[in-house]
């Protein structure tokens, strides 16, 4: 045997132990243990093998902790154990362990049966995702005013990195904020939503309901077109004598709100 | 990296985030841990850099596995040289375990056997991990439960040998000693005897919960009288050394942390004397005046 052969065998039953959750008798590796007397191997191995399942618990809690209250007891400790089981770490980071819960959920037996549980997840993800995106600039309204009228045409924006479009197509939102709330939440029902989600100037994280028009604008923004693009696809949906307005509105409501990180015109 | 004694530091925790920004509690330094500030931006990135702004800090990881016998995870040593440029700590410190193979990680800090096989390991990755980051590292004893059957040496000469032959340093967990000697049925003495004082640079004190036949090393709790005293006996051996108390969970308000910190302090001057703490205290914290009181 090669060196670190033992100790590489030895590290792979003990984690195959902790994640398969077999009782401590039946440790492949139990032999390998030292037996003192002061506390039984049983215990010995419990204590790790509990310590793994509680930790990573612990972190699913922290991030979906309104998706736990909305299952309930019984059926949160269901999920967490399943995905556990399912999804062990490659993560160095416990940030994202619970990154494949929005899946996990959607292709699961029982959970699938109810599809907002998966949007839940998937909101409750985007805000954490929001609450430590990378910092960067934001552009004020005073520059968009100070922008020569020539300019206009060739204008495009550079969100800021914490911006993200969330498409609903059940209640979540309102089933979030009424748990967020102590409030009974409503009746799951469909209902195809679209939410902007971002971290405003005071590092605090937002989302708001975001209309055709405004989606309409970010989506093609952010493939790169100019506003000439931008209105052009607007007036697909809308009169042209509201185009302009409408447009500028949305601008000024992101600039404001410290939706955008740069403002880039080159006529 | 350089030995320096820093005083009476607390672990940097969410919580007291704001407390500390605003109040500016006297606490010589912080310690943060490395993975918490793994994140591109927000709010965890502010308070770091404001609050490095006015303490000195040492970066503290979970995630390095030194013991694993995947491969060094250069992802990870990467992320850890980044937060370093930017924290610019006064060293930094990993615990001598393993946390996960085959790619996957247990989030736990899990014991290695102490055998030649397990230290020629450990130094080699220790050497490639402090040649990467330019830097020497502390590895931190942990809390253990078990023991194999195939150690043929005891933990604390495990611990030497590695610093010894990798030439890094020694965080010393005192209440990890006192809770693997309760749990392994060893004299936490014998242990501070045997460890070389040129390489402690610093103790972690914490709490932890008694069971009655063996002891978890949970974070969660004061400080025991158990532990106190023996942070006493390491004082005798080890001298001036920074010292930290390491609360993780169930979190008590700033002030209380503080109060405990004291108590810290308080037992230092009695072993140590003031003026030992005094003369030897590093000059960017003897500075700000509060511990020459």
């Amino acid at each position: 045997m090669r060196m670190n052969d033992n100790l590489a065998q030895q590290q792979k039953e003990f984690l195959s132990f902790l994640k398969c959750k077999l009782p401590p008798e039946q440790a492949s590796f139990r032999h390998q243990v030292e037996d003192i007397g002061n506390i039984d191997i049983n215990t010995r191995l419990g204590i790790y093998q509990n310590a793994y399942q509680v930790r990573l618990e612990e972190t699913i809690d922290t991030d979906h902790n309104t998706l736990g209250v909305y299952l309930g007891e019984e059926l949160y400790d269901l999920m967490m154990t399943e995905y556990i089981a399912c999804h062990p770490s490659h993560q160095f980071s416990l940030r994202h362990f619970s990154q494949q819960l929005p899946n996990f959920l959607s292709s699961h037996a029982i959970f699938s049966e109810h599809p907002q549980l998966s949007e839940l997840a998937r909101f409750e993800q985007r805000l954490l995702n929001a609450f430590d995106a990378a910092d960067s600039e934001r552009a004020s309204f005073e520059s968009l005013k100070e922008l020569p009228p020539q300019h206009w045409p060739e204008l495009k924006l550079r969100f800021h990195p914490s911006v993200q479009l969330l498409e609903n197509h059940w209640n979540v939102v309102e089933i979030y904020k009424a748990l967020k709330n102590d409030q009974t939440p409503p009746d799951a029902i469909q209902d195809k939503n679209n939410w902007l989600l971002w971290r405003n100037a005071e590092n605090l994280t937002e989302f708001r309901p975001i209309n055709k028009a405004a989606y309409t604008m970010l989506v093609s923004f952010q493939k790169g077109l100019n506003f000439a693009g931008v209105c052009q696809n607007l007036l697909e949906f809308m009169p042209e004598q509201e185009v302009s307005n409408t447009a500028l509105e949305i601008l000024a409501y992101w600039l404001n709100s410290g939706v955008i990180a740069r403002m880039v015109s080159q006529p | 990296m350089k030995k320096e004694f820093l005083g009476f530091g607390l672990g940097l925790r969410t919580d007291h985030f704001q407390d500390v920004l605003q109040d500016k509690p006297e606490i010589d330094w912080f310690e943060i841990v490395s993975e918490n500030f793994f994140v591109a931006g927000g709010k965890p990135k502010y308070y770091l850099h404001a609050i490095r702004e006015l303490y000195p800090m040492v970066m503290h990881g979970v995630s390095l596995s030194i013991g694993s016998t995947d491969p060094l995870n250069m992802e990870y040593l990467k992320n850890l040289k980044t937060l370093i440029n930017e924290v610019q700590p006064k060293w930094v410190s990993d615990h001598l375990c393993w946390t996960g193979v085959d790619n996957t990680n247990s989030h736990d800090l899990l014991p290695l056997p102490y055998n030649e096989e397990a230290v020629k390991h450990v130094v080699a990755r220790v050497k490639q991990t402090q040649d990467y980051l330019g830097q020497a590292i502390l590895l931190e004893n942990v809390s253990s439960y078990l023991t194999y059957k195939n150690s043929t040496m005891t933990e604390w000469e495990f611990l030497s040998q590695v610093a010894k032959d990798s030439d890094c340093y020694i965080l010393l967990d005192i209440n990890n000693i006192y809770v693997s000697a309760r749990n392994h049925g060893f004299k936490a003495q014998d242990y501070l005897n045997a460890v070389d004082p040129e390489r402690v640079c610093q103790f972690h004190l914490a709490g932890h919960s008694d069971y009655g036949d063996y002891v978890i090393d949970t974070h969660d709790n004061d400080i025991c009288d158990s532990v106190w005293a023996l942070y006493e006996k390491a004082l005798q051996r080890f001298g001036p050394i920074s010292t930290m108390i390491e609360r993780d969970d169930n979190i008590p308000s700033l002030q209380t942390l503080q109060a405990e910190l004291t108590q810290a302090k308080q037992i230092a001057e009695k072993v140590l004397g003031k003026d030992t703490i005094r003369e030897n205290l590093h000059k960017e914290i003897a500075n700000t005046g509060w511990q020459c009181a």
